[in-house]
């Protein structure tokens, strides 16, 4: 006997996001799910943005890592509250690890939360974590091609940081090709080129993050 | 390395959906993964076996299916399944494309042997 099916394979996970997403909103707490590979500058980004955010917005942060708790640590050392996840060589967050960290936050003392997932460009991509907006993160010394390489996030992303813009001089990247390569994916995301080191673009970002979602 | 993840679901709903219909085996599961998933197929094949055995899945046969993005042209207008990645128009060459679809990732159908079938 053939049976169709035609089911989602992550359905259990995305019905889980989905919880998440609304215990968040109930709560009016943003979230961020920030995806890039390993020494992307995700952490670097994260220490660079939230001492601009914590004067107006209370600021917790999720630390997916493989292993040790350095990223939590880096964080807590700015002041933001961090919980690390750790996925003991996993290599993606999943909805129902962000959900069970997510009910141990104070969410009605929160206004944002930030998942940072573990290094990889491609695992992270095929999961919601419940997440209102999802931010690939790329450094310009990962390469211009890269959205062509991956296209699951840069599909995905309603953001795209291009970080580490101080190499630029050293490196062979084409922002315009890079930025050609996610329009052939992805039309709205804002593309955000930063540089934690000298502070340029972060502004810019910090304002997208604390303004209302779809703008 | 996503595979065992996928395997790992696609058991699930596949013997969610055979004690649904009383099945005594399941024979055939045919999964659609869009090639954007970058989803090894002998992968998940091999990730299936294992996440599969000692269930009523064991032995089944996983069939994968890729789903090539549909390249659509705003030079030109061209519009066509485009199983290389060229990330230019085939038709015309311009880069100003866009990619639709390739994102896919779907448990389409199964196979069910079922107790009583007459």
């Amino acid at each position: 006997m053939n049976v169709e099916v035609m089911r989602n394979v992550f359905a259990r996970n995305d019905a889980l996001a989905g919880e998440t997403r609304a215990l968040l909103r109930q709560h009016h707490v943003t979230s961020v799910n920030l995806i890039g590979g390993a020494g992307s500058g995700k952490t670097t980004l994260l220490e660079a943005s939230l001492p601009k955010l914590t004067g107006a917005k209370r600021v917790a942060v999720l630390e997916g890592d493989i292993a040790t708790t350095h990223d939590a640590d880096r964080i807590a050392a700015v002041g933001v509250p961090a919980m690390q996840l750790l996925t003991d060589g996993g290599c993606h967050l999943g909805a129902s690890q962000v959900h069970h960290a997510i009910r141990k936050l104070p969410l009605d003392r929160l206004d944002i939360v930030f998942i940072e997932n573990v290094g990889n460009l491609v695992c992270p991509a095929s999961f919601d974590l419940g997440e209102e907006r999802t931010v690939a993160v790329l450094s310009v010394a990962e390469g211009d091609d890269k959205p062509a390489k991956y296209p699951l996030l840069f599909k995905r992303a309603n953001a795209v940081v291009l970080t580490k813009l101080d190499l630029l001089p050293h490196v062979t990247f084409d922002i315009e090709r890079c930025t050609r390569y996610i329009r052939q994916l992805n039309d709205a995301a804002p593309i955000f080129p930063v540089s934690a080191r000298t502070d340029q673009g972060i502004d810019e970002w910090v304002t997208w993050l604390t303004a209302p979602a779809g703008q | 390395m996503h595979e065992f993840a996928v395997a790992t679901e696609l058991v699930e709903a596949a013997l969610r959906e055979a004690q649904h219909r009383n099945a005594r085996r399941i024979e055939r599961l045919e999964c659609r993964v869009g090639a954007m998933r970058q989803i090894a197929p002998e992968m998940l094949v091999d990730a299936f076996a294992l996440a599969a055995a000692g269930t009523m899945a064991e032995g089944a046969v996983l069939d994968v299916k890729t789903i090539a993005p549909i390249v659509i042209c705003r030079s030109c207008g061209d519009r066509r399944e485009q199983r290389e990645w060229a990330y230019r128009c085939p038709a015309c060459g311009s880069p100003d494309i866009r990619l639709e679809g390739g994102d896919e990732l779907l448990l389409a159908s199964v196979t069910l042997e079922i107790e009583d079938e007459r």
